[in-house]
């Protein structure tokens, strides 16, 4: 890389960043907007079926849910400011407090099932690329169009059934250990596989079809040499945009994936917080899901530069 | 164990759902407690004399009462717990029931003394409630201070709560050593968990389970069922069309068909008057409502409808989003559409459901229970005149003076057979009356594996761990 396209990458990475903190904040305006305007009343929630209305009404002032909206939001602002995330309504605790546990069990979750998803999903895929042939092919789609196509609690149910209630191997959902993960795992990653190989399958069979492969070819270059460093590269520019926006959207909670296994990660915690209507938790997991989102993307927006030299 | 519930604080005044309740309730010891038959029996308080009319009640600690970590309970304690629940600061649901106390003192740390604002004899169930449970100096309010058989040795919220027993508590050897909560289950899992060894008791039995289990007689005994103080109704507004009228009233408690209600909800009992068993004053020989399709035609007809209610603007009937609930309204829904009532399901989440329904329904769908046994707990906050919204629960927003002096009477007479009485004259009125059509009495059931014992559905607990014990112990 010379100096010169440094510096641009470095302009490239500023305008990015400042691009982030702008659609973060974004975020937080709408996600406020939207949860404010969400019927029920999170007081009423709290004091319980029993509760008068004016133990309601004490709760109300206790929460400064009394307040306008528009000042409400700007001390939401100063606090976030201070990376205070502010105090669950339900559990009473502080939201980063609740989010520092939940996370890494998120984090645990999807990162595993993105690598299998991307290394496995694009091996496969590249593999009967590479080897085309009716049978091989076929059964790709079968795959491809099974695993799209089935629900994941559904298949969560059936890993359950099988290894947990008929064999008696692994543990009924939870969380915590590798053996906690391999269930959730394979559910989430079935589903996923299926789609990247057949994404893989479609791009490097196309960049197969193309001149360059031929003139690689006709270099002398060995056939494996060929798909990997010229027929893969070129496909794996749709590839990274893909899993880009998938890690981020996996970050943010496998909402189906954890409820089937009880895999206490953000996904719950994002369902139970809006059933519960607690506010400050919602806006915490939203914000946090966004961050990711947004690094995921100029993640992606900064590696294009140095998979492909012509973006710039 | 397994829930799909979770608890909301364990902070003791702060404590109010069932498994917050249930947990803190085994951490904690108060002046009384309930007894298996739901029977107040003296706790940490060994005696107490009643004065000044009922308006004075002076209690005397039991000798050598200690929490977990051997420091003596005071009296005093139990003063510092009381004021925390009514500061205004703390926003305790509780608060609202000590409102009659007029003030609390330890004169010396034996002693404690609690006067009235006016006779209420219903002060010893309130001490017995968890909200009244002495809190320990310099202990950190999040938790209950530990004065009971078990004490909390790790809480992840919506996660599982952990009790250790309490080896300063009376009788601790009779107790397990650890119970382990998992919160927030899926229904879907808790049953496998059962089977592959993880949790060794469901405290309530997906009610898909319980369709499975039908059949096999080995499960059936290892199933406990028992009915809790908690009356499933059908409400109505009496403020607004066509509810104004008695007779329609009169005419939608006559159509519905409670057994088949009963059926649906998976469990319980056809209810045969407002209030539930467990409540004193619950009448268990009085017969329970027949559907009668053409006695509440007939009403209709007598108020002015034969034939049906007219067609005109919609009545709706509100509901808390739920599987079960929909299955139920559904089944009033079609019940009252036969005789000629059509009303239009709402059905809301919960946190609208609980903010609405007291002033936005026609008619609803509800569940009512009361804090501690007592008829007029459960009556005064629903039916009495001063409890009609914005103030109060009164959701019929029903107004009647002869049924509100009756509760007010009842409130005031000491407990036993006279204020039953007046208890049962207002239920008989509310029931004519009909402001509510009461459907069925629930059901609670818990599923246990063999060895495992003393697993109940406690008639005012409801959740209860104390009990609980491991094989032949």
């Amino acid at each position: 890389m010379t100096s010169d396209s440094r510096v641009s990458w470095a302009a490239l990475l500023l305008r990015r960043l400042g691009g982030a903190a702008g659609t973060l904040l974004g975020v937080t305006l709408v996600t406020f907007l939207v949860v404010y305007r969400l019927p029920g009343d999170p007081a009423a929630l709290l004091a319980g079926p029993r509760a008068d209305p004016e133990v309601i009404a004490n709760i109300r002032r206790e929460l400064k849910l009394d307040q306008p909206l528009p000042l409400q939001y700007a001390d939401y602002l100063v606090r976030l400011a201070h990376l205070d995330l502010g105090q669950s309504y339900v559990r009473r605790e502080p939201v980063a407090e609740v989010i520092r546990r939940r996370l890494p069990q998120t984090l645990q979750l999807a990162l595993a099932g993105w690598l299998c998803w991307l290394l496995f999903g694009t091996a496969l895929g590249t593999w009967v690329a590479a080897r085309p042939g009716r049978w091989r092919e076929g059964a790709l789609l079968g795959f491809s169009i099974l695993g799209v196509s089935t629900p994941t609690f559904w298949v969560g149910l059936l890993l359950l059934y099988l290894f947990v209630t008929r064999w008696k191997l692994l543990p009924a959902g939870g969380s915590g250990t590798l053996r906690h993960l391999l269930l959730p795992l394979l559910a989430l990653s079935f589903a996923g596989v299926a789609y990247y190989a057949r994404v893989a399958h479609t791009t490097v069979r196309d960049a197969l079809a193309q001149d360059y492969v031929r003139t690689a070819r006709a270099k002398g270059l060995s056939f494996g040499s060929v798909v990997c460093r010229h027929a893969l590269r070129n496909a794996l520019l749709p590839l990274v945009t893909l899993a880009g926006a998938d890690l981020a959207a996996l970050l943010g909670g496998v909402v189906f994936t954890e409820s089937v296994f009880d895999w206490k990660g953000m996904g719950q915690l994002a369902v139970e917080s809006v059933a519960l209507v607690d506010l400050p938790m919602i806006l915490g997991v939203v914000l946090v899901s966004a961050i990711f989102v947004v690094l995921a993307n100029l993640i992606v927006d900064l590696l294009y530069p140095l998979l492909d030299p012509r973006i710039r | 164990m397994a829930t799909s519930d979770d608890l909301k604080s364990l902070d003791t005044a702060l404590a109010f759902d069932t498994w917050s309740t249930a947990v803190v309730h085994a951490c904690t010891r108060r002046l009384v407690d309930y007894d298996a038959a739901g029977k107040l029996q003296p706790d940490l308080a060994e005696k107490w004399e009643i004065q000044d009319g009922g308006k004075s009640y002076c209690f005397t600690l039991g000798q050598g009462i200690q929490y977990a970590d051997g420091s003596p309970i005071q009296a005093a304690h139990f003063v510092a717990a009381l004021a925390r629940v009514r500061d205004p600061k703390t926003a305790s649901p509780g608060a609202a029931f000590f409102s009659g106390i007029a003030s609390v003192d330890a004169p010396d740390p034996g002693t404690l003394v609690v006067k009235l604002k006016a006779p209420d004899p219903t002060l010893l169930n309130l001490m017995g409630l968890t909200f009244a449970a002495p809190l320990k100096p310099g202990q950190d309010s999040k938790l209950p201070s530990p004065s009971g058989p078990y004490q909390v040795e790790e809480y992840l919220p919506g996660e599982k709560v952990t009790l250790a027993r309490n080896p300063h508590s009376e009788a601790a050897k009779a107790w397990v050593e650890k119970i382990v909560v998992q919160l927030k289950v899926a229904e879907a899992l808790q049953m496998t968990r059962f089977q592959s060894g993880e949790v060794d008791l469901l405290p309530a039995v997906p009610a898909a389970e319980l369709a499975r289990l039908a059949g096999d007689a080995e499960a059936q005994k290892r199933l406990v069922r028992g009915v809790v103080p908690q009356t499933w109704y059908f409400g109505m507004n009496v403020t607004r069309a066509p509810w104004t009228n008695p007779k329609v009233r009169a005419a939608a408690a006559l159509a519905l068909d409670r057994e088949r209600i009963v059926q649906l909800a998976g469990g319980g009992t056809v209810a045969n008057g407002i209030l539930p068993p467990g409540v004193p004053g619950y009448r268990k020989e009085r017969p329970a409502p027949a559907r009668d399709v053409d006695g509440a035609k007939k009403l209709l007809a007598d108020a002015g409808f034969p034939g049906g209610l007219p067609p005109g603007k919609p009545i709706t009937l509100w509901l808390a989003s739920n599987e079960k609930y929909q299955r139920l309204a559904e089944a009033i829904q079609s019940d009252l559409k036969e005789v000629g009532i059509p009303v239009e399901l709402k059905s809301v989440v919960l946190s609208e459901y609980l903010s609405g329904y007291r002033t936005k329904a026609d008619c609803w769908f509800g569940g009512w229970y009361p804090d501690f046994p007592d008829a007029g707990n459960f009556l005064e906050p629903v039916l009495h005149g001063r409890s009609v919204p914005p103030k109060g629960s009164n959701a019929a927003h029903y107004r009647n003076t002869e049924v509100d002096g009756l509760l007010d009477r009842a409130h005031a007479a000491p407990l036993g057979a006279e204020r039953e009485a007046l208890y049962g004259q207002a239920e008989d009125r509310l029931l004519s009356d009909a402001p509510w059509a009461p459907l069925y009495f629930e059901e609670e059931t818990r599923y246990a594996r063999d060895g495992i014992q003393g697993i109940t559905v406690h008639p005012v607990w409801r959740q209860i761990l104390t009990g609980i014990r491991k094989g032949g112990a």
